[in-house]
């Protein structure tokens, strides 16, 4: 299941005590719901993500996800969360070139254990089959930009995490590739219940999500 | 936690420059290693050549030219010669188990053709005949291990060792040694000599003299030094101190030789200092472009930490990723430094007869522990300086 997502009082700037670079007063995501997040570059959608990724701090406010105030636990504590809690797929795929497909999908089981099980493999490549990607034992580097796309995909869904952020996650693939990607966040979603925020200027992912609100100059500009 | 994916897809990805590192690492130990294993090998074939000498008496002069002479054979020095009487003096004195004059003379190419006495092969027990038989009158001789020459040969000596560059005026023509007896080798200069009753070297020598006169036979019949086991322990220091009155002097091998090693360990203290320096700037440069290369690793850094690996297993990266590499340079500098001495070990013997064994010990063992442990500590260094990486910086560039 998914977690609902509520931001009170959120700002954020690049120095300690320098003007808000984002500023949203509030804001109320319910559980399962998906997010679009538009708005011209550098309008904050990045730091946003970042932010309720639990990858920035606040400068003030709160970041609850369900009970948990992102915003204001400590490092250590935020790293397990976005482990247990968290799948991220970003604009450039971050994958590590020199692992294969399927050794990038398996990479955060080895930040808490020391061996991958033989099921786990199974369950990655299964997965990895099923959104696409025919070479799971190819090099990341060797796959083309849509495979990219899918494996960093698959290793956010994964241990089926709750909430799943994407930044401007179709905005580097093909037509043809940015359907697919777009259709299998939206299948992910609807499948477990889970909460998508997705950062998009693409008219037709925006379409397709339940919400979507407008950041323009780090305010919210418009909600839906 | 298993860092060990991220540590050889890095470890991939930089090849070219970790090896780079492995090798001016390995390069910088294998010095350190080598030094100790061979001066080791080196003392270690110096005492044991030592080891039948206890008490060398000869004419005044350079103790220490008296004791490479007649223990290993260098007489690039020409000894002063010690009149026959102080032999004959020894010979007489209770307190001598035993005594040989030992003349060096002449030479066949650079063989020494040493002139010892009847009681030699039982002051040296550590040669012994593999066939034939010891010398029994002037002429017969016994051959060392490495000078090659069969039972019966035959040759002529020559004063100096000229007969390779073709002089052969001071060739002795007027009698030819014969082989009768070959040593065993024990892995010291003596394998690279033939030995015959003293006798010989004079008879021949007089031989130039056509009528020698009593004093021109006087000054022939000398020796270069004499060999001697005293009874006792007693004995041997009354003999030392009495020997080194007058118109003789005397030496243990074993105290010229201490002497000559705690110089060996000043050259070795230096060498290892100039090692140390070396090692130290090598290390230094290492870890610099450790640090240097960080940068190019905070892509995955940042994305390791967004995918929810914490500080640890980030920091735990780069460490073992270090550390792996001071591992190896460990290894490798340990195995090219033993190759080192062992090649350092054949020149230097053959140059000087001495079999020198290159043995692994504690000493090199610990060194390398020590290497790895500098290293591990090092290795600290870019791990520190990495694990915090900002994950926004690193992967948006802001």
């Amino acid at each position: 299941m998914g977690l609902a997502l509520v931001l009170e009082d959120l700002t954020w700037s690049f120095q300690p005590d320098g003007a808000p670079f984002l500023r949203i007063p509030e804001l109320r995501i319910e559980a399962g719901t998906v997010l679009a997040v538009g708005g011209p570059s550098g309008a904050g959608k990045s730091t946003l993500l970042f932010l309720l990724a639990g990858l920035e701090t606040p400068t003030g406010g709160h970041i609850y996800w369900g009970s948990e105030d992102v915003g204001t636990q400590r490092l250590s504590r935020r790293d397990r969360w976005r482990r247990q809690n968290l799948g991220l797929v970003f604009q450039d795929f971050q994958l590590v070139p020199e692992l294969t497909a399927l050794e990038n999908v398996l990479l955060p089981l080895t930040f808490t254990s020391f061996r991958v099980s033989g099921p786990d493999r199974q369950r990655a490549a299964d997965l990895l089959a099923r959104l696409g990607v025919l070479r799971p034992q190819a090099r990341a580097s060797t796959l083309s930009r849509g495979e990219m796309q899918r494996t960093a995909l698959a290793r956010a869904v994964f241990s089926r995490p709750p909430v799943l952020l994407a930044d401007e996650p179709t905005a580097s693939l093909d037509a043809g590739n940015e359907t697919a990607v777009a259709d299998l966040l939206l299948e992910y979603s609807r499948d477990h219940g889970a909460t998508v925020v997705v950062s998009t200027h693409q008219a037709p992912l925006r379409d397709r999500a339940d919400a979507h609100i407008t950041l323009g100059h780090g305010t919210l500009e418009g909600t839906k | 936690m298993n860092p060990l994916w991220m540590v050889l897809a890095d470890l991939r990805k930089t090849l070219l420059a970790s090896l780079g590192i492995l090798v001016l690492l390995a390069i910088a130990f294998s010095a350190t290693v080598a030094v100790s294993l061979f001066e080791r090998s080196l003392r270690q074939a110096g005492a044991d050549s030592a080891k039948d000498f206890d008490l060398v008496v000869g004419a005044p002069g350079s103790r220490l030219d008296l004791v490479l002479a007649s223990v290993y054979l260098r007489t690039d020095e020409v000894l002063p010669l010690l009149p026959f009487e102080v032999v004959e003096k020894l010979q007489g004195d209770p307190r001598v188990a035993r005594v040989s004059p030992l003349v060096f003379a002449d030479h066949f190419g650079d063989f020494s053709i040493v002139g010892v006495g009847a009681d030699f092969p039982l002051l040296r027990p550590a040669l012994k005949l593999v066939s034939g038989r010891w010398p029994a009158k002037p002429f017969e001789t016994v051959a060392g291990a490495t000078t090659h020459l069969p039972l019966g040969a035959e040759f002529l000596g020559s004063h100096g060792v000229v007969a390779r560059s073709g002089v052969d005026e001071e060739v002795h023509r007027q009698a030819a040694y014969h082989v009768v007896g070959i040593l065993a080798p024990t892995g010291t200069p003596w394998d690279r000599s033939f030995l015959t009753p003293y006798n010989s070297i004079w008879l021949l020598h007089e031989t130039l003299e056509p009528n020698p006169t009593p004093e021109e036979r006087a000054a022939i019949r000398k020796v270069s030094a004499a060999l001697v086991k005293p009874r006792d322990f007693a004995a041997a220091y009354a003999l030392r101190a009495e020997y080194r009155e007058g118109s003789t002097t005397a030496a243990f091998p074993g105290e010229v030789l201490a002497g000559l090693f705690s110089l060996f360990d000043a050259v070795r203290t230096t060498v290892s200092l100039v090692n140390l320096v070396f090692q130290a700037l090598v290390f230094a440069a290492v870890l610099l472009s450790l640090l240097a290369g960080l940068p190019s690793k905070a892509r995955w850094i940042g994305l390791l930490r967004a995918l929810g690996a914490g500080p640890g297993y980030v920091f735990l990266t780069l460490w073992i990723q270090a550390a792996l590499v001071f591992l190896a340079a460990g290894l490798t500098g340990a195995l090219v430094g033993w190759l080192g001495a062992q090649a350092l070990a054949g020149f230097a013997g053959g140059q000087s007869g001495l079999a020198l064994a290159v043995g692994w010990s504690w000493t090199e063992t610990t060194l390398i522990m020590l290497f790895w442990l500098v290293g591990l500590i090092g290795a600290l260094v870019p791990a520190v300086a990495g694990y915090r990486t900002s994950v926004r910086r690193s992967l948006l560039g802001l």
